[in-house]
């Protein structure tokens, strides 16, 4: 019988390997790749949240141990598709245009990842267009905004702008050292979160 | 006085490191004609994937061809900058996102005429001899942000200044309005208004941009300060050894880049790394590996005969409180004590997103305090006073009234602005202050009764010139702004 609790355990640790192999051999002893990603993949990573909430763990922990949760995906993905299971919510994200920085917009990918969602990055300095394109191209319920300078922060609307013209629905959440809820609010968007952490939170609303 | 953190081995290797770093893993230099010139000079260069690997030769002729000294010059010539020479320069911030509003304690988006403040409140303030903008403004449009905060600078200072260059295009009207001020091409460059900076960025690379504007101010040139932002942790080995071999790496490619450019130009080393905050995601800007790291940069910095620049005397703390009078205070000495040229950034609160000039005050306040400390003790026949003493114990009176006291007294101790020292019922009469109230008041009062040098007629009318020049070539209007 595989045994839900090792896998979240080793997925708490980060350890990588040993969840890979876990979920690999409960999927050859016939377990039901639903039953390991609830209560394995997904109780481990609830734990790792909770800590993390409780200043028990630090992001590196919390990466790592999504590092481990999506190794583990990858393993149950083939299985899950079959069953018609889907991601927690897809999300398109990127630095957008005239700005470099990413930092932050990595470390917001990596923790969505980590929740379950499905995340496509599209890099640093994106233009609207390249925001819609990607829209189109998958159905993703979520578009996120990051920006880390004051000059570029006014491109959000105008890739907000740019997705409302083009017909898409979808919500979109914004972020980064200079945004505030206000600014959120003023461009129009539908939600604004001050780190990654939250941004997980934010973007499970959104899709609740 | 001259405080360390590494001996020689522990420099050595970090060198070594560096020198490994570029000739392995190279630098990655997105733009074309930097990267010819560095397949001139013998690195190894791969135009697809815009890799340079620089030989450990390559590096050691760039940092003798670079100049290791260099001053900069207000409006007001006899206001200077200089680097390199055993002088300590404080330099404001050059410019933030946003700005503290001191009386609510909350953030807003910095405007132009927070430049003309700040200009102003560090035009007053004789421990800073570089006015930073302070500010970037958000009410101007992206194009032409500092070709409009130079034009304010140059009107509300006379010393000289430091300010963000945005792009090649906007640097052309900015070098256009030094030149005015300067006289010539030539006045600019023996008497540089101004540095400036080159951001590579961690780990290894860096930004089109800011390379391609050092080919506009080559024209003089300016000099150069570089410094890489590498967070220990994020963007660099979390190990505080490793973060520094890795931006010393940045640091010796930027000096290689601006010597390619310009031979034989200034720069200044700016030993910039962070650690990064494993719990909150925020870059940390006054935690004592900060004050550790600036230490060891300023050692590595000087062992390549270099002026150095530190991130010190700066907080993470949001508003001017007793966590920022503590960390400023703390790292700001030791590096000092460790030797640095130039204390960049002051002003900021908050990590490295606000400008807050209470907190300027603050900080001007330690500088005197810093700068008694670098005085140190004097041993002399005259300070041991061997035979003040002999006179003090054999007569009447104490030391308080003897002539040595009152020779030495206003050298030998250094007397605070805005420190408390009175007694008790004194202090509490005058309405029982804290330091930050005390340091607002004292900006209340700059801003009441400082009126910066205003320049000549003609030259502010050739800023407004250069500048609307400017907003129509460069477009003027971005979301309605100005
Ligand atoms: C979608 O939903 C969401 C939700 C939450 C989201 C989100 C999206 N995105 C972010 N979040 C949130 O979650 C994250 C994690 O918890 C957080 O992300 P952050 O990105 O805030 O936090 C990161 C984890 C750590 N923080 C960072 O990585 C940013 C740190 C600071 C120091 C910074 C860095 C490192 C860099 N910089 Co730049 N840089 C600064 C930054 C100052 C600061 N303290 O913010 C800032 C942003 N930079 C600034 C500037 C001016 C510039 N930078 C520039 C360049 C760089 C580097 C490339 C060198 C480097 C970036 C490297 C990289 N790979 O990203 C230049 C611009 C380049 C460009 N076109 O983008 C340049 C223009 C400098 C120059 N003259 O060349 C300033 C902006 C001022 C302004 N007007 O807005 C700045 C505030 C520093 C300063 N005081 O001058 C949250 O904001």
């Amino acid at each position: 019988m595989a045994d839900m609790e090792a896998i979240a355990e080793a997925l708490i640790k980060g350890d990588r390997d040993t969840v890979v192999g876990l979920v690999q051999q409960a999927m050859d002893d016939g377990a039901d790749a639903q039953q390991v990603l609830n209560e394995g993949l997904v109780a481990g990573m609830d734990v790792v949240g909770r800590r993390f909430k409780n200043n028990e763990f630090y992001v590196p922990e919390v990466l790592i141990a999504a590092r481990a949760m999506n190794a583990g995906m990858e393993v149950l993905a083939p299985a899950l598709a079959e069953s018609g299971v889907k991601p927690a919510g897809v999300v398109v994200l990127g630095t957008v245009k005239g700005d470099l920085h990413d930092i932050g917009k990595n470390l917001v990918g990596m923790m969505l990842k980590g929740g379950g969602f499905e995340v496509i990055d599209a890099g640093i300095d994106v233009p609207a267009e390249r925001f819609v394109e990607l829209l189109q191209e998958n159905e993703a319920q979520i578009l996120a905004l990051s920006a880390l300078l004051t000059t570029t922060m006014p491109q959000m609307g105008t890739v907000i702008e740019a997705v409302k013209e083009a017909g898409i629905e979808v919500r979109t959440m914004i972020g980064g050292a200079p945004i505030t809820q206000d600014y959120a609010d003023e461009i129009g968007a539908d939600g604004y979160a001050a780190d990654a952490a939250s941004a997980v939170d934010l973007a499970r609303e959104m899709v609740a | 006085m001259n405080i360390g953190v590494l001996n020689e081995d522990e420099t050595a290797a970090i060198h070594e490191a560096s020198l490994r770093l570029l000739e392995g893993v190279g630098v990655h230099v997105p733009h074309r004609e930097t990267m010819e010139r560095f397949a001139d000079s013998g690195a190894a260069v791969d135009f697809d994937s815009e890799r340079v690997r620089i030989p450990p030769e390559l590096v050691q002729d760039c940092l003798e061809a670079a100049g290791k000294s260099f001053a900069i010059y207000g409006r007001d010539p006899a206001k200077t900058a200089s680097f390199g020479v055993g002088k300590r320069n404080y330099n404001s911030i050059a410019g933030e996102a946003s700005w503290l509003e001191e009386d609510t304690l909350t953030r807003r988006y910095a405007r132009l005429e927070d430049v003309r403040t700040a200009c102003k409140v560090a035009d007053a303030l004789p421990g800073i001899n570089v006015v930073g903008a302070m500010s970037d403004p958000q009410d101007v449009s992206s194009a032409v942000q500092d070709v409009f905060v130079v034009k304010e600078m140059l009107k509300h200072t006379s010393k000289p200044i430091h300010f963000w260059f945005n792009t090649r295009a906007s640097a052309r009207y900015v070098c256009e309005m030094l030149t005015a001020m300067a006289g010539s091409e030539e006045a600019v460059a023996s008497r540089p208004p101004t540095y400036n900076f080159l951001e590579p960025i961690s780990p290894l690379r860096f930004p089109r941009d800011g390379i391609d504007l050092l080919y506009e101010t080559a024209r003089f040139p300016l000099p150069v300060s570089i410094g890489p932002m590498a967070q220990a942790g994020a963007t660099a080995p979390v190990t505080l050894a490793g973060t520094m071999a890795q931006e010393n790496a940045e640091i010796l490619a930027g000096i290689c880049i601006t010597q390619l450019i310009s031979p034989g130009v200034p720069v200044c080393y700016g030993g910039i790394a962070h650690t990064f905050d494993m719990r909150t995601t925020q870059l940390v800007f006054a935690g004592p590996e900060q004050a550790l790291m600036a230490v060891g940069f300023v050692q590595l910095g000087k062992r390549y005969g270099l002026p150095v620049y530190i991130n010190v005397g700066l907080t993470d703390a949001k508003i001017p409180d007793a966590q920022a009078g503590m960390e400023a205070g703390i790292t700001l000495a030791m590096g000092a004590a460790a030797g640095a040229d130039i204390f960049g950034h002051l002003g900021i609160c908050g990590v490295d997103q606000a400008s807050s000039l209470v907190m300027l005050m603050m900080q001007h306040e330690l500088i005197g305090y810093v700068e008694r400390l670098m005085d140190g003790i004097a041993v002399t026949a005259e300070t041991l006073a061997t035979d003040v003493i002999e006179r003090v114990v054999g007569g009447e009176g104490g030391f308080l009234g003897d002539e040595h006291t009152v020779r030495h007294f206003r050298q030998e101790h250094w007397f605070p602005e805005l420190l408390d020292r009175r007694f008790f019922d004194p202090w509490a009469e005058d309405g029982r202050k804290g330091m930050a109230e005390r340091c607002r008041q004292k900006l209340q009062h700059i801003l009441d009764t400082h009126e910066p040098e205003p320049p000549p007629k003609e030259l502010a009318d050739e800023l407004e010139r250069i500048a609307e020049a400017a907003a129509r070539e460069l477009g003027r209007t971005q979301h309605g702004k100005a």
